[in-house]
């Protein structure tokens, strides 16, 4: 294609439109429209508001319709507009009396009586209208958008086929229901946190809503049924834990106080459990996605900062952008390495997310670079490697996260590319993980900057120093597993310095 | 322990006898039955036409709540519109969001004293006829003709995009923008090209990616988009150093 369109700017203005509009349809809005249904459920129209609103729906149905000569709409309505209006809004049923609602009611306890807990709870500068009081514990319900769980939950429906219920949930967080992928005994520490309150009781009051859903305090409900059903506990360490102290959301709270509340006591650190990184990261990738939905126009880089900039208040991480970025960062590749396990290796999907959730911090490292010989770059650029390294990360072959650093010289480096696809062969644990160091140190070998640096001193200083090492100390002094280490790297170099005596000339011993 | 019940004012709240998706289901087929009063009865019974006003009077501080009655009045006729006349809409509540919330954007936009510069996105989203001195039309008509030169351009860039999944995806898009559609998810996509979603996902990012440094080569960004292409590429590498 040539570049007429340089001399074109109504084609580039068209084009311009197009893309912008190829964004904006295939935004995602899921999230968005999930939150439009709890809008209107928390917040219905009045009656008078509905009535306004289906008028002036039939209103324009009408003048369209008579416009496109749509003649069987226009008579469907046309006649008599208000009675049909009335008939819409009688179809909404129950409409007349008192609506009833759930609502947990807090009790005295201990001649502790409830009422307002006073100063007022404020987070993020927003003050949230609480009363304090007791509740029986086994009334307040796990809340179900714990996004904790979010991987648990999703994996029990996808195989029981329904949604868990109270106790099912709670079973998930205190590990008593094992699921695919899991690998930890007490996922969620709940048996220690148990035997903390056993003894000290429960320190911080947990929130609930109006209804008895917990916004904060998952852990400590689940810990507080683990006394209850475990014969660890004593009578007394039991009766502690039937109420619990509770602060509860006032009848005037908004969705904007719940959020409130949920981001300022689970995103902070305050010495508790914290949602692990991948759960905050996939819920600040998921702001970001409902951010991007809603802009009418692609958002230029001053806005896409300014945006991320609100992302990270809302997150409370911060007034800059760079956990954000990070996060994004993250995600991105945390999705690539899921789609190719579930989907090219048709892997448990549930497992592949445990795993993912397991190795998050890596992606971190496998993100950075978007210059030749760097991580990302070498890893876009190579979907082989990017796949061999998509599978040692899952069979747990990298010891640390710093390994995955040297992924960008590994892959410059045959041998040492051979190394990690040995790595990947290997049945046992150990032996992938040692060929892995042995592709890091062949790899960082070859690299000039790193290694030629006083090359000649420290080997004249390493060989005065073994030779005049008493042989006795093979036995008695250096450890086997030194010992090991030693034999092994001399193994690796010995071809190495064979190949450059031959080469110049020298020989070989 | 049972919970207590609580006495509260009357208000239009429903009752849950179908899950909103039901609903929506039972409101595409009124439409598609040239049923309105059945299709709005439908959309009634769930809370998306009250969520769809508080959510669009909540995030639009300068129009009144009538504003926002009009932009969702707008968005069920657009709706109507669109499945009495055999589109196919996927996700309803995905369409009327985005039809009401562009029509919203537009109204502040107006409010703010800004001019509403790309009409033919409008006639686009709402199927609403625009009129006009001959001037007017002639320039809409010039409009239209470079819209679909543009298309044509975007698609025969597509072959270069490399992975199949990118092509197939990209041109599942442009297909959807051709005929007009307003909301195109990914599970949609998903369904029709036999993808996961989480392909899907990704090949819009990278289709996207790759499509705007192909046009950037080609000279058929703007300004505008070029300055955006440029700075998100220095963005990421600085970050990524």
């Amino acid at each position: 294609m040539d570049n007429v369109a340089k001399q074109s700017p109504d084609l580039q203005d068209a084009f311009d439109g197009v893309m912008r509009q190829a964004y904006e349809i295939s935004a995602e809005v899921g999230a968005e429209v999930e939150a439009v249904l709890e809008a209107g459920t928390a917040h219905p129209l009045s009656l008078d508001e509905a009535r306004a609103l289906i008028k002036k729906v039939f209103t324009i149905i009408v003048q369209r319709a008579e416009e496109r000569g749509d003649r069987e709409t226009v008579s469907a309505l046309a006649p008599d507009l208000d009675a049909a209006v009335d008939r819409v809004l009688k179809s909404r049923t129950p409409q007349v009396g008192p609506r009833k609602s759930q609502r947990l009611e807090l009790k005295s306890h201990n001649g502790i009586d409830p009422g307002p807990v006073r100063p007022t709870p404020h987070y993020y500068g927003r003050a949230v209208p609480m009363n304090g009081g007791f509740v029986n514990t086994r009334d307040i319900t796990l809340w179900e958008q714990n996004i904790r769980l979010d991987i648990h939950l999703d994996q029990f429906r996808r195989t029981y086929g329904r949604e868990p219920d109270a106790q099912e949930r709670l079973d998930i967080m205190g590990s008593k229901l094992q699921l695919p992928g899991i690998t930890g005994d007490d996922e969620f520490a709940i048996a220690d946190l148990a035997r903390s309150i056993a003894a000290n009781g429960v320190q911080r009051p947990p929130v609930i809503d109006l209804d008895g859903t917990l916004l904060d305090g998952n852990r400590r409900l689940a810990a507080c049924n683990y006394i209850l059903e475990n014969d660890e506990f004593d009578a007394t360490q039991k009766q502690r834990a039937e109420h619990v102290f509770v602060w509860q959301l006032s009848e005037h709270a908004t969705d904007e106080d719940r959020h409130t509340v949920v981001v300022a006591l689970n995103f902070e650190s305050d010495h508790k459990e914290p949602w692990p990184h991948y759960v905050k990261a996939r819920k600040v990738f998921e702001e970001w996605q409902a951010l991007l939905a809603l802009e009418t126009e692609v958002p230029n880089a001053r806005r896409q900062a300014q945006m991320k900039r609100e992302v990270s208040l809302r997150f409370a991480l911060g007034p800059e952008t760079t956990v954000v970025n990070r996060y994004l960062r993250m995600v991105e590749w945390a999705d690539a390495f899921e789609t190719y396990h579930v989907i090219d290796k048709k892997r448990d999907e549930y497992v592949v997310k445990h795993n993912a959730s397991e190795h998050f911090e890596y992606f971190d490292e496998l993100s950075k670079g978007a210059r030749p010989g760097s991580v990302a770059y070498t890893l876009i650029q190579d979907d082989a490697y990017k796949h061999l390294v998509f599978d040692l990360l899952l069979e747990g072959k990298f010891k640390r996260w710093d390994q995955i650093r040297k992924l960008g010289k590994i892959a410059t480096n045959a041998d040492a590319r051979k190394y990690l696809m040995e790595a990947r062969a290997a049945s046992e644990l150990e032996d992938g993980q040692d060929l892995v160091d042995d592709a890091i140190t062949v790899a960082t070998q070859a690299d000039p900057k790193k290694r030629e640096v006083g090359a000649n001193s420290r080997i004249e200083s390493f060989v005065d120093w073994l030779e005049q090492l008493p042989v006795k100390s093979f036995r008695d002094v250096i450890e086997p597993e030194n010992l090991k280490k030693l034999l092994h790297a001399l193994a690796l170099v010995e071809k190495h310095v064979k190949s450059s005596l031959k080469d110049a000339g020298a020989p070989s011993g | 322990m049972p919970k207590e019940e609580a006495e509260e004012p009357n208000v239009a709240g429903p009752e849950i006898t179908e899950t909103p998706a039901a609903a929506l289901e039972r409101a595409r087929e009124a439409a598609a039955n040239r049923d309105p009063e059945g299709m709005a009865t439908a959309l009634y019974a769930s809370p998306i036409l009250d969520g769809l006003v508080r959510r669009i009077d909540q995030r639009y501080h300068r129009l009144q709540l009538e504003d926002a009655q009009d932009a969702v009045a707008e968005a069920v006729e657009a709706l109507y519109a669109a499945v009495s006349q055999g589109r196919r809409i996927f996700s309803l509540g995905g369409y009327l969001w985005k039809v009401a919330s562009r029509k919203a954007f537009d109204m502040d936009r107006r409010a703010r004293g800004e001019t509403i510069v790309d009409e033919t996105k409008l006639e686009a989203l709402a199927g609403a006829a625009a009129e006009g001195t001959d001037a007017d039309i002639a320039a809409q008509e010039r409009r239209a003709e470079q819209r679909e030169k543009a298309l044509k351009t975007a698609r025969a860039l597509l072959p270069q995009l490399g992975q199949k999944n990118l092509r197939q995806v990209m041109g599942y898009i442009f297909d959807a923008l051709e005929a007009g559609e307003v909301d195109v998810p990914g599970q949609e996509i998903a369904d029709a090209l036999g993808l996961s979603l989480g392909t899907v996902h990704t090949s819009l990012s990278r289709g996207f990616r790759r499509l705007e440094r192909l046009a950037r080569e080609k000279g058929l960004l703007t300004a505008e988009f070029r300055e955006l292409a440029t700075e998100l590429s220095e963005t990421e590498d600085e970050q990524h150093d």
